[in-house]
This record gives structure tokens, C-alpha cells and sequence, in this order.
């Protein structure tokens, strides 16, 4: 049985978070740049979640095949 | 027996069942020659011959059974990998658009967020703005980072 394939939105690479630049030090590009690193958390969070769900699924299916 | 893999599995069949009846037919034919005066003499060697190739064809027809039992269950076990290839390619396309979906969701979140610190970007830098520790401090812990002194910019340590 040939190794299964991933989904293509689980196959991107992880981004670095968000530094603030050295002439962004105001309250409000603090919570910008916080926002977006959140928001990146998030989106990992839901990569990760779906891997371990893929991994469950594909074994479960592997396992039928015996 | 490896070689009966290229043979088709009727073919094999027919060709294996031929034999064992030829067989019979011919032990019986001897049989009934050698009781009968003249051919008597051949219905002996008939009979031998028969009984050769009558234990041949029995010898084939525990072959091909067992041939066909794992032809059987190869068969069974491509259609249950066939059937998982489905099932694969189907949870894939599922999860894809479950995370597709969140991303978006997440990506929408971000965007109203991003628009309300926008609209409120005075009252926030009112009574507030960082001091360059403070901005240091935040980008260390944003970048996973301990060096760098407070008088510097960031620098990253992995």
C-alpha cells in the first residue's frame, strides 16, 4: 500500500512570529504586531490539530488493511 | 509454482480437470480392455498409462486449489487497497477544507481585529508608547530570544 498523501495546506513551512520594527514603539503597533502573532499561533494551532487528526484517520484506514 | 501465475485461472482449471478425467477414463477403459480376450494385453498398458496420469492430474488439482485460494485472497486484498486509496484520498480532501476553512476564519479574525486597532489607533497612543526596554523585552520574547542588550536592537539566538 503506497504511503499516503498529506493535505497540501499541512505541507507549508512555519513563518518566524513578528518582531516589532526598531521605529514601531507606540501601544498601537504593539497590539498590530500581537494580533498578527496570535493570529499565526492560531493558524499553526490548526495545522498541528489537523496532523494529529490525519495521522488517527490514515492509521485507522491502514489498519482496515490487513 | 510460480509459473501457473502467468496462466489464466480458467484455462488452468479446464486444463487441470482435463487430465484428472483423462485419467479416469483411461484406468477405466483399461479396466474394462484387459477383462476383453485379445486387447487384453493392451488394456494393462492402457491402465498404467492411465493410472500415470490420473495421479498427475490429482497431484495438479491440489496444486491449483491451493493456487486459487492465494489468487483469492490476493484479489481481496488489492480490492481492500483499493477501497483504503479511496478512503485516504477522501479524509485528505475532508481535512483539507476543515483547515482551509479555520485558516480563512482565523485570517478574518486577524483583518476585524487589525481594523479596529486602526480606528482606535489615537486613544490607544494617547496615554501610552513603549519605552525602547520594553520594546527590546517584547521583541526577545516574540523571537524566543536572551541576548541582545536594552540599548540594542534585537537579536536572535537559536
Amino acid at each position: 500500500m503506497p504511503f499516503p498523501e498529506a493535505p497540501t495546506n499541512l505541507l507549508q513551512q512555519a513563518s518566524d512570529l513578528k518582531s516589532l520594527p526598531e521605529d514601531k514603539k507606540s501601544l498601537s503597533d504593539l497590539l498590530e504586531n500581537a494580533n498578527e502573532n496570535y493570529s499565526m499561533y492560531y493558524a499553526l494551532k490548526e495545522k498541528y490539530n489537523a496532523w494529529i487528526e490525519w495521522y488517527n484517520e490514515q492509521k485507522r484506514i491502514h489498519d482496515k488493511v490487513k | 509454482m510460480w509459473y501457473l501465475s502467468f496462466i489464466p485461472d480458467i484455462w488452468l482449471t479446464y486444463a487441470v480437470h482435463a487430465v484428472t478425467i483423462l485419467g479416469l477414463i483411461g484406468v477405466i477403459v483399461g479396466f474394462l480392455g484387459s477383462k476383453i480376450p485379445f486387447v487384453s494385453h493392451y488394456g494393462g498398458v492402457v491402465k498404467g498409462i492411465s493410472t500415470i496420469v490420473l495421479l498427475i492430474g490429482i497431484y495438479f488439482e491440489g496444486s491449483i486449489t491451493n493456487e486459487m485460494m492465494w489468487r483469492s485472497k490476493i484479489a481481496d486484498l488489492e480490492k481492500k487497497v483499493d477501497i483504503a486509496k479511496q478512503e485516504s484520498k477522501k479524509a485528505n480532501e475532508r481535512l483539507d477544507k476543515e483547515v482551509s476553512e479555520k485558516l480563512k476564519g482565523i485570517k478574518d479574525n486577524f483583518n476585524v481585529n487589525k481594523q479596529e486597532i486602526e480606528k482606535n489607533r489615537e486613544s490607544i497612543d494617547a496615554e501610552c508608547k513603549l519605552s525602547d526596554t520594553a520594546w527590546l523585552l517584547y521583541n526577545r520574547a516574540s523571537q524566543n530570544a536572551i541576548s541582545g542588550s536594552t540599548n540594542k536592537s534585537v537579536t536572535t539566538s537559536k
